[in-house]
């Protein structure tokens, strides 16, 4: 083993920090979930339908992921049929995905009451894609737009090299 | 056809050409610096070949071949991603497995057009990046690239 390495425990959330993370079962299941209920809004033009999943969006986003009804539903329906939570995401930019979603769901539902049906459907079809592409591949748009503005963030206010916070996980024998 | 109708086959056609571009993309390990033809098979020659990570001011080895993994505080997929690597890296007992959160070194992850975590490199014996992909790494292209590490002499 070198001299210039160090081996250190794994660099895992501890459990503290697991905390604030969700079920990433949970969240594929709620895009499903908001996916369905935007298509039926869509193809019925129906602003109510719009404005529930505006409201559902709106309880992830302002009170957290897990006063979401499609969080409740998972663990309340799938998540005693599948078992605990192999694998986890961290809330903050879920959450903010579905502040996103609510501007987007809100545009869309004052779009189709207030007859400005095109601005509705262009809104309610961009959460759409979103939710849809969450669904399908796993990818989320919002925590990539949070991502972004925390590094932004970063960079402006602190743009300053910290101290090295490395691990070198596997060093080798005899190198 | 209905305006909401047009809006949810759009929505379709959106998903599907973003969906087939990451699919595509997503965890492939590209060679940074130009290959032998023999070696073509590993990635396409992609960039000049960068400066060594260690003079970025990141904490990695400047004199040995190895893996770093930029990771960040809202990674989900970093855990295994690193599992994976260790895996693969068990075939390789000279190359170690560093983490760097690419959060804080925001200049140096800057340089090196970190946009995503992880990110990965292979590093040469020199400290630069020869290879490098983002996503959750392909194991096959993971494990061509270590083994051209190792021969490249």
């Amino acid at each position: 083993m070198s001299a210039d390495t160090t081996v250190s425990a794994p660099h895992r959330p501890s459990p503290a920090q697991r905390a604030g993370w969700v079920d990433l079962r949970a969240t594929r299941f709620a895009a499903w979930l908001t996916s369905v209920v935007l298509i039926a809004g869509l193809l019925t033009g129906n602003a109510w339908v719009l404005a529930a999943q505006t409201a559902v969006f709106g309880l992830g986003a302002f009170l957290g992921m897990r006063t979401s009804p499609y969080g409740r539903l998972f663990r309340a329906l799938i998540a005693p049929r599948l078992g605990p939570a192999t694998r986890r995401e961290p809330e903050p930019p879920a959450r903010f995905a579905q502040l996103v979603g609510f501007g987007f769901g809100a545009v869309a539902t004052i779009g189709y009451l207030s007859g400005a049906t095109v601005l509705g459907a262009v809104a309610a079809g961009l959460a759409l894609a979103a939710a849809l592409l969450n669904a399908t591949t796993g990818f989320c748009l919002g925590c990539e737009l949070y991502l972004l503005g925390t590094r932004i963030r970063a960079r402006t206010t602190h743009d300053r090299s910290t101290p090295a916070r490395t691990t070198v996980v596997r060093t080798s024998e005899g190198v | 056809m209905t305006t909401g109708t047009t809006a949810l086959l759009a929505a379709l056609v959106l998903v599907s050409i973003v969906g087939i571009w990451r699919w595509r993309r997503d965890g492939r390990i590209r060679a940074v610096r130009p290959v032998a033809a023999s070696d073509a098979g590993v990635g396409t020659y992609e960039t000049e070949l960068g400066p060594a990570l260690a003079d970025l001011g990141l904490p990695v080895p400047a004199d040995r071949r190895s893996v770093v993994q930029f990771t960040g505080p809202y990674c989900a997929i970093c855990p295994q991603s690193r599992t994976l690597i260790e895996r693969v890296l068990a075939d390789h007992p000279g190359i170690p497995l560093v983490e760097v959160d690419a959060s804080e070194h925001l200049s140096a992850a800057e340089v090196l057009g970190i946009r995503r975590t992880p990110t990965v490199f292979v590093l040469d014996d020199a400290g630069r990046p020869a290879h490098r992909g983002s996503g959750m790494p392909r194991e096959d292209e993971l494990r061509a690239a270590l083994t051209l590490a190792e021969r490249a002499r």
